[in-house]
């Protein structure tokens, strides 16, 4: 295990879903060979569409689901050793999910989970010292301890929930925060606070984020790297700027195109061709995006395609292999 | 407090309900009564036999010469032990195994289940036949008639309280209470406690409803709980065996039937309510919104 | 062909497990109690003033062992017991000494499998039809149908069969008080013998439906309110599909699924429910064996009906199970 300056190190890895039962099971590599890092203090995206598989790694990362195959490395530790010091684990790696009202218990009132954490992880030297810190970690995100106190879920909105969400990963001052899409059931205005919020962190706290998403727009405003996904693997990975407004494989540039523009003289590209059936792209042999790609060749349906790196960006498609 | 007395107002609402908790508490005043009894429940022959309703003997006697409705009073508070006792003890037992088999998964769960299935799967009656002839003796008591009919039906709601962890367990907040640096114990009483309840509460009025029908099907064939103590069901035995009917003492036999039905309509009506209360779903549709 | 190994093995293998694993319980059951009943046999003998020479107890104790199938070893006995399983020998009735078992048992179960099969039947396909419209609507019928559905569904069979018989067949003489057909009949294919047996089993069959009535229309109805609130429903009226295709063809069709597994649910409970009414009404069908032999302490008799029971039961969900592609077109493409 090299010792690198990466804060988390993604190795190779691949994660197989068996579905059917019995006798008959089909085989999904939901994750294959997936391979990247992130530094501390860098905001990294992980791009793609919906069941692209990078709510998986970052299930995996967060220890909730196991992966079938490669390494996690985390500070200089791999994640095997990482799973005997679980508590230790989870406060430096904390985690926001999509919907805020499923993140909270809908029985219980908000503030139970902050006094859990606290209370869990030692936060606070004795019980009066609870209610000032947590009311100091909301004040962060905009809101205040009086406004969640007692409340349930239901009776916020979806943007309150949702920060609060946030400070409640914040309490234990995690050094990496997986953010699962955490902007897209929320509000336009809410959006660019959320996401300023991060970059503030980024250079108060050298916090680290694996921002997950399917948002281009705001993955550009934000982040330092960014990884796009296509059913189980990257296909490009590469520093922000070059990825987008440079792209280099054909999915990320069908998704730069197909970023909405209020210009009424830009039209959508005149052909798309549809998905397939989710299943049936997971079993494709050779590169998986061949069934949609307007530049696909005969090699593309029968080789996977190997990584190569392009300009200092990894691009996986066999237009430059 | 507040919140408890807007709960029972609400209850309240429901006709069912209200009718529910009435007759209930009635039955409840009648089994409390048993304790004023001036007859002692077992012994035979103490009143003239065979007298029909007058004002000394409000439901009349039986022909083994005792009072009928202080034989209910002694009737209605056997046969709510014996439904407490079951309810309970299956509640607990389903709750546990329910619980652990849902969070922890993998073998145990699968075994828990399998055990749970085949008793689901059994036609209980003739198993409970068998059992009861064997434990003759043994089943003497209520307690232990209690046991074993709460062997017999726990498997059903621990199914369903699994079926419901197994749901919990996908659900976002699981993954952020664990992040919080909940311990398994801790989570899965703390939050998912207060989403069985309801089930668990629903599931034990519906036991008690059972357990009751259970035990005057057994004492109907003479299995079950000594006969001279007296139950709904070995009332019912009784006046049967000695040909209430063909004696034409229609109120020795009426009597205990009219008790069964009374228990069996409030408990139901009671768990109805409940369950549409605590299950918007259910309650929308009683509002007539769904049209 | 893969419908057949897909679906079909595993659930066979599943039906053989369940079945197994029943049949087993059943072996066990009275094994594992405290109590012998061999021994329990002796002290009644003797408690009824049975004078037995203490040489010949061993000897009697031993031949009742044999007939009760709990001679040698654990091992042994079970060996013993599926031996006489697959050759349908559940040894003699004690009650009705030599008569075998199975054959007092093939006797009567003609008579309990006629009666549940036309009353579950005919319960389900009128308690659906029921419960699908009052589901779907909401005026004053259906509301006083739920009215008396809310009395009837929490009588259990026994109290209900018992109604039935108070009420009409001692309150009204109608119907005969027991039996399954005239005593002293001959068991022809004459119209009379017909008419006897209907007479004789409509109590038990309207006991019978009443409560399966009672329980599926309940269950069907709550279905219905929440299928017809669906998205496909609302649009399939704005599409103009007739009011009574939605009803039949939308609806009921798709509240069906949920209650054909529910009856499998339901079968063991509906099962034991058929036995305690016949009890009632002394209908001669495997109920009414069944108390017969709970009284005369026929160990054999019971045994052989709680094997046959399982078998019933786990047969008749499996035969559900199968049947259920037929109705839930998603499940037959698979």
């Amino acid at each position: 295990m090299t010792a690198t300056e990466e804060l988390l190190q993604i190795e190779r890895v691949t994660k197989v879903f068996t579905v059917g039962s019995f006798f008959f099971k089909t085989r999904i590599n939901a994750v294959e060979n997936v391979s990247f890092g992130i530094k501390p203090a860098e905001i990294f995206t992980l791009a793609g569409e919906s069941g692209c598989g990078k709510s998986t790694i970052a299930k995996i990362i967060l220890g909730f689901e196991e992966k079938t195959a490669g390494e996690i490395v985390f500070e200089n530790e791999s994640i095997a050793h990482w799973r005997e010091k679980r508590q230790l684990f989870i406060q430096k790696v904390q985690a926001v999910f999509q919907n805020p009202f499923e993140s909270f218990n809908p029985l219980c009132a908000v503030d139970d989970i902050f006094f859990e954490t606290v209370y869990n992880f030692h936060l606070v030297q004795n019980e009066k010292e609870a209610i000032p810190f947590i009311d100091e970690r909301l004040k962060a995100v905009g809101l205040s301890f009086s406004e969640i106190h007692s409340r349930y879920p239901s009776e916020l909105s979806g943007g309150q929930l949702q920060r609060a969400s946030i400070a409640r990963a914040l309490l234990t001052n995690p050094s990496l925060l997986v953010a699962d899409e955490p902007v897209s059931m929320v509000d336009a205005s809410l959006r660019m606070s959320i996401v300023n919020l991060f970059a503030r962190l980024r250079e108060e706290m050298n916090l680290s984020v694996l921002y997950i998403t399917h948002d281009l727009a705001t993955a550009y405003y934000v982040s330092d790297r960014i990884a796009v996904m296509f059913r189980g693997n990257i296909v490009e990975m590469g520093p922000v700027e070059e990825v987008l407004l440079n792209p280099r494989h054909p999915y990320t540039q069908l998704l730069r195109d197909s970023i909405p523009e209020a210009n009424p003289h830009r039209k959508w590209k005149g052909s798309v061709r549809v998905a397939n059936v989710e299943e049936e792209e997971y079993l494709q042999k050779g590169c998986k995006f061949a069934g949609r790609c307007s530049l696909a060749e005969e090699r593309c349906r029968v080789d996977f395609p190997q990584e190569t790196l392009v300009d200092g960006v990894l691009v996986r498609c066999h237009r430059y292999n | 407090m507040r919140k408890a007395r807007g709960l029972f107002y609400d209850l309240f609402r429901d006709h069912r309900f209200a009718v529910a908790i009435v007759v209930l508490l009635s039955l409840l005043f009648l089994a409390l009564l048993s304790f004023f009894s001036p007859y002692h429940p077992q012994r035979m022959y103490q009143v003239a036999r065979g007298c029909p309703p007058s004002w000394e003997h409000i439901l009349g006697t039986s022909w083994l010469g005792q009072d009928v409705f202080w034989q209910l009073t002694f009737a209605v508070r056997n046969s709510l032990i014996v439904a407490f006792v079951t309810s309970a003890i299956s509640r607990v037992i389903a709750l546990f195994v329910g619980m652990g088999a849902g969070y922890r998964g993998g073998t145990p769960d699968r075994v828990l289940m399998t055990i749970g299935d085949t008793t689901m799967v059994l036609p209980l009656l003739v198993v409970l036949v068998v059992i009861s002839t064997i434990l003759r003796e043994w089943l003497r008591y209520l307690s232990n008639l209690g046991l074993l009919l709460a062997f017999f039906s726990w498997a059903w709601d621990a199914r369903v309280i699994r079926s419901q962890i197994l749901s919990l367990r996908e659900r976002e907040f699981t993954f952020v209470a664990v992040l919080s640096g909940m311990r398994t114990m801790r989570l899965v009483w703390k939050q998912y406690l207060p989403h069985i309840l309801p089930i668990a509460l629903t599931t034990f009025i519906n036991n008690m409803s059972w357990a009751i029908g259970m035990e005057i099907t057994l004492a109907y064939l003479g299995l079950g709980i000594d006969p001279t103590v007296p139950t709904i069901g070995t009332m019912l035995q009784a006046a049967i065996y000695r040909q209430a009917l063909f004696l034409g003492l229609w109120w020795w036999l009426l009597t205990p039937i009219v008790a069964a039905i009374l228990l069996f309509i409030a408990l139901y009506w009671l768990s109805v309510s409940v369950s549409e209360y605590l299950d918007p779903r259910a309650r929308f549709q009683r509002v007539g919104l769904g049209r | 062909m893969s419908f057949v190994k897909k679906c079909l093995v595993p659930r066979l293998i599943q039906y053989f497990l369940v079945t197994f694993l029943g049949l087993t319980t059943a072996f066990f059951l009275p094994r594992f109690l405290p109590l012998d009943p061999v021994e329990q046999r002796i002290a009644q003998y003797q408690a009824f003033g049975v004078y037995i020479p203490p040489e010949q107890l061993e000897e009697i104790m031993n031949t009742l062992r044999q007939l009760y199938g709990l001679q040698g070893t654990l091992w042994e006995q079970y060996g013993i017991f599926w031996r006489r399983l697959f050759m349908g020998d559940f040894g003699p009735s004690l009650a009705r000494y030599p008569t075998p078992v199975i054959q007092l048992i093939v006797q009567s179960i003609p008579w309990t499998i006629g009666l549940l099969l036309l009353t579950t039947l005919f319960a389900w396909v009128v308690a659906i039809l029921m419960g699908g419209v009052a589901g779907y609507f909401r005026n004053r019928w259906t509301e006083i149908l739920d009215g008396i559905v809310m009395v009837m569904r929490p009588i259990p069979y026994y109290i209900m069969a018992l109604l039935c018989l108070i009420v009409f067949a001692y309150i009204f003489p109608i119907f005969p008080l027991s039996g399954g057909v005239g005593i002293g009949r001959e068991v022809s294919f004459g119209f009379d013998t017909i008419v006897s047996i209907v007479k004789h089993g409509a109590l038990p069959a309207l006991t019978l439906l009443v409560v399966g009535i009672a329980w599926q229309f309940q269950s069907m109805k709550l279905i219905v309110q929440g299928v017809r609130s669906e998205s496909y429903v609302w649009y399939a009226r704005a599409g103009g599909v007739r009011e009574r295709k939605i009803i039949f063809h939308y609806v009921i069709r798709n509240a069906m699924l949920p209650m054909i597994t529910q009856l499998g649910l339901q079968l063991g409970t509906i099962f034991s429910g058929a036995l305690v009414t016949e009890m009632v009404f002394a209908y001669p069908g495997v109920g009414w064996i069944l108390y017969d032999a709970v009284m005369k302490g026929d160990y054999n008799l019971i045994m052989g009906i709680m094997c046959i029971s399982v078998v019933a039961v786990t047969t008749s969900i499996l035969f559900l199970d199968l049947v259920y592609p037929i109705f839930d077109p998603r499940v037959r493409y698979r």
